[in-house]
């Protein structure tokens, strides 16, 4: 089942220190080709700084990035075979689209009817025909995007590399930006490495995730399998909503494990290496928690009663804040029925909700903060 | 940003139109006694010539002075550019330990009266046994103009996207080309407002180019000459040529380099 | 930032060239101060005698006091009438600010020596002032202390100057967050208290760059002393211009140079302290 993609690059080791801050701990990682993989995390976990290693704009204190073969350290930026799209999409601001997007095949001397044409292909690509002869500062915040793109493409390389290109747009380009993106890096088959703190944008538009925090990478993974099948608390939290509890083993079966949270036992699915008395924190996606009191089919292994303490429309869905006793509130995610009327779930009033041991995520707290 | 009541005509009104009186009636008398028929400084005027114009213009002295004042002003507005936009670079794109005493250190000439640096460098030349010449003149006019345009450069820099220049590099782009095709081109209205600004420093100094001047004569050094004679109506057309004529480049120039670039 | 050791190659023509032709001269003359003079020309030595000789004649002392309180009042005079131009201009007449800069421009862009000269013609008693006083019928007589005076070397020198003291101001004002101010205002200050509280310490460091810049300019110039001073207003820059010239006796000239400007300094950290006492800057 495990084909031997090429790898388009091959992360070494890398280690960088900003002073007495570490930026990237020992970070090994492999893309394939034509794969979209995006660097996760939150401001300061070192994303961004490993994608300007890999494009050339900081030198790492130690490790390889390997192309082909060759270490790609050892080359200047302006060598090296990879593009990038910055974050604010640094258009030169004098010179007009047309000469922003030839600047480099005029750098490596193309002839001028080559240039006009390839020009206007990525044009087309990013949808902006005509817009030639403007300049950035006459340009939407989503031209000027699609424009950095358009720059950074032509040159054919065989990686390119996105910081948080979507960051500064309104949601709803964003999205659409989101889908262009996606349809043009399957067109290409370029290998994108693709930066953001946004956990959703990352689901929608990558073939793999790589999670990171502090440096270092907590889980790679498909969307799907993060997502489902989070590896830490942080995994949990970071990606998706989760109700997070902590707790403690109270019992240990053949094919469950309980665990006591807010004096409540919570059936969770047997995981290996956790024994009687393990501080241990429970992840459950606020989607797999739905009610039970309203005679709904569901088999639940785990039900907890308690009271409404809020109720949350949004658009389709509803959350549901109930609160089982003084330290277990737990929300419940819903789609609204056609029918229901708001009065049918008074705050104050009593529900159960429940949900089953296959959604539940354990994870042993650590004294140390090792990789998991 | 409009915090106070417009309409109310007060205090800060007087002020500001005294001041500007202030700032432009010597200009308005200069410009208006450059046609007076008599020498005499006084009113009223004795009557309208253009008389004054013709004769600064044969007068071979002030057109030999007139050409060393811009030789020498070309000569320094490019030093001081120059070595003062390499100093503006290293100031807003390094972090180092002296950095403060060093952003300091740069303005010490222009904090000195001029007169002081005038004595220390004849002395200095004197000492060394360089005689004076328009070499020594251009040689102080870069202490007190370099300082100008590090400030101009600095107030560029400081604001500049580095972005532009790491997309340039991604693109392949060496640092010569990086320089040439994206960042010159961004700070060159910097850049030629610190050439304007230095070169017209230059042009008008007088207080130090005294000391160190020699044989050869500067424009303001034949002004002081003619103001010592008393010959008054040629010093105000002198003076009002030289207005007009720096004005007219300023609106010029100003069409490539924003004035605001001069507000450090 | 970039690798470290870049700076140094960028920074050192500026620094090689002010070693050079800056901070050696300036020591070359403070070594002067303390060589003599004799008819063959100076001698090599180290006596205190030329700093000695400028307190063993009542005029040299008096001159150099007169010459810092003609910098100082200038400097002041500068500072109050500059403030208001530049505070209008951030917060009141946002659009004239072009209009004032091309002004200010045009004030720099003429002969310095020239705009000093029509001071004479403004002046003098046959000048503006005179003739329009006597049209007026205020006056018979000329008044004869607007020329060659302190009064008129003073006036002379503000006109220099307050370009130089504009600018400064205008560029910390420009530099205070119209936020400070509407938080201020928001919390119920009126605007006096958010002029006291808020904007003028923000602004001091302008203002105080502006001060000693002026002050110190002021105190030094040896051209509009000699101009429209007249023998009242002899100031210490025409008195050391003389031992680079005519009197020929360079140590002297240097020590009362380097007296003239220890005491500036002196008093510019008096300034400064005082200021930072009376809590006018943050």
């Amino acid at each position: 089942m495990m084909l031997e993609t090429a790898k388009a690059l091959i992360i070494r080791n890398i280690c960088k220190n900003f002073g007495i801050v570490c930026a990237v701990k020992n970070m090994t990682l492999e893309v394939q080709d034509g794969e979209f993989i995006s660097l996760l995390g939150p401001s300061g976990c070192g994303k961004t700084t490993l994608l300007r290693i890999i494009a050339g704009f900081e030198t790492p204190d130690s490790g390889e990035v390997i192309i082909d073969g060759i270490n790609i350290l050892d080359l200047p930026p302006n060598k090296r075979p990879m593009n990038m799209v910055f974050q604010r999409y640094a258009l030169f601001p004098h010179m007009t689209v047309f000469e922003n997007v030839a600047f480099s095949q005029f750098l490596l001397k193309r002839p001028k009817s080559e240039i006009n044409q390839k020009v206007k292909r990525m044009l087309e690509l990013v949808q902006l025909e005509g817009f030639e002869s403007r300049k950035p500062d006459q340009l939407s915040g989503g031209q000027c995007q699609r424009i950095a793109l358009a720059r950074a493409l032509i040159n054919e390389p065989s990686v390119l590399l996105l910081d948080e290109p979507l960051g500064a747009l309104d949601l709803k380009i964003r999205k659409q930006m989101q889908i262009e993106l996606k349809k043009i890096q399957e067109k290409l088959g370029i290998t994108f490495i693709y930066v953001t703190h946004d956990q959703e944008e990352a689901l929608v538009m990558s073939d793999q995730i790589v999670l990171m925090q502090a440096g270092e990478s907590i889980q790679v993974d498909t969307p799907k399998r993060i997502y489902n099948h989070p590896n830490s608390k942080f995994s949990a939290t970071f990606i998706g909503e989760s109700n997070l509890f902590e707790g403690a083993v109270a019992a240990v079966h053949s094919d469950h494990i309980e665990v006591l949270v807010g004096g409540v036992a919570v059936l969770v699915g047997k995981t290996g290496g956790v024994a009687r008395g393990d501080k241990v924190s429970l992840a459950i996606r606020l989607e797999r928690v739905k009610r039970a009191d309203r005679g709904q089919k569901k088999d639940f292994e785990n039900l907890l009663t308690g009271t409404v303490e809020d109720v949350v429309f949004f658009g389709f869905m509803v959350k549901y804040y109930v609160r089982v006793n003084d330290e277990l509130l737990i929300i419940a995610e819903e789609e609204i029925a056609k029918d229901e009327q708001e009065e049918d779930t008074p705050i104050g009033g009593k529900m159960t909700v429940g949900f089953s041991i296959k959604d539940v995520n354990l994870f042993v707290e650590r004294v140390h903060s090792d990789t998991l | 940003m409009s915090i106070m009541n417009r309409s109310k005509f007060g205090f800060l009104e007087v002020i500001n139109i005294l001041v500007i009186l202030y700032l432009m009636l010597p200009i308005f008398i200069i410009i208006l006694f450059s046609f007076n028929t008599t020498s005499a400084a006084m009113f009223p005027m004795a009557g309208l010539t253009t008389k004054w114009y013709g004769e600064v213009l044969r007068n071979r002295n002030f057109l030999a002075a007139l050409k060393n004042s811009v030789l020498v002003g070309i000569a320094v507005s490019l030093i001081s550019v120059v070595i003062g936009s390499m100093t503006s670079f290293a100031l807003t794109r390094y972090r180092f330990k002296m950095k403060t005493v060093v952003s300091f250190a740069v303005l010490i000439p222009i904090t000195l009266p001029p007169i002081i640096l005038g004595i220390a460098l004849l002395s200095f030349f004197s000492l060394i046994g360089i005689s004076r010449s328009l070499a020594t003149v251009i040689i102080s006019h870069v202490l007190f103009c370099a300082p100008f345009a590090v400030l101009i450069m600095n107030s560029r820099l400081e604001g500049f996207d580095i972005s532009v220049e790491e997309a340039a590099r991604d693109l392949g782009a060496s640092r010569s080309q990086t320089f040439r095709y994206v960042t010159f081109p961004l700070i060159r209205p910097s850049i030629i407002g610190a050439l304007m600004l230095t070169f017209a420093i230059s042009f008008d100094e007088f207080l130090v180019t005294f000391f160190i001047i020699g044989k050869k004569n500067t424009l303001p050094i034949i002004i002081w000459g003619m103001l010592r004679r008393g010959v008054s109506p040629v010093i105000n057309s002198i003076a009002t040529m030289v207005l007009v004529i720096s004005m007219a480049l300023i609106v010029i120039v100003n069409r490539y380099a924003k004035l605001k670039t001069l507000r450090f | 930032m970039k690798k470290q050791k870049q700076h140094i190659y960028l920074l050192s023509p500026l620094f090689t060239y002010f070693t050079i032709f800056f901070f050696a001269p300036l020591f070359i003359l403070f070594i002067y101060s303390f060589w003599r003079t004799t008819s063959t020309g100076l001698v090599p030595t180290f006596t205190m005698h030329n700093y000695l000789y400028i307190f063993s004649k009542k005029l040299y002392p008096i001159i150099i006091l007169k010459s810092v309180r003609i910098g100082f009042i200038t400097a002041v005079i500068c500072v109050l009438l500059s403030y208001p131009v530049a505070y209008s201009l951030t917060f009141k007449y946002r659009r004239m600010q072009d209009f004032v800069l091309y002004l200010i421009l045009i004030s720099l862009f003429s002969s310095y020596l020239v705009r000093v000269y029509a001071w004479k013609t403004i002046l003098g008693h046959n000048g503006l002032i005179n003739q329009l006083l006597k049209y007026i019928g205020i006056i018979d007589e000329p008044l004869s202390f607007l020329l060659y005076s302190p009064t008129a070397v003073v006036i002379t020198l503000v006109f220099i100057f307050i370009p130089f003291t504009i600018l400064p101001i205008f560029s910390s004002l420009q530099n205070i967050s119209v936020d400070y101010i509407e938080a201020a205002r928001d919390l119920g200050a009126n605007t006096a208290k958010t002029f006291y509280k808020i904007t003028l310490p923000l602004s001091m460091p302008g203002v105080i760059t502006g001060f000693i810049f002026s002050f110190v300019l002021a105190a030094g110039d040896y051209v509009t002393p000699q101009m429209v001073g007249g023998t009242e207003g002899l100031m210490i820059g025409r008195i050391v211009q003389d031992q680079f010239g005519l009197t020929y006796n360079w140590p002297f000239g240097s020590a009362l140079a380097y007296f003239t400007i220890f005491l500036l300094v002196v008093l510019i950290n008096l300034f400064i302290w005082i200021t930072r006492m009376l809590k006018l800057r943050r």
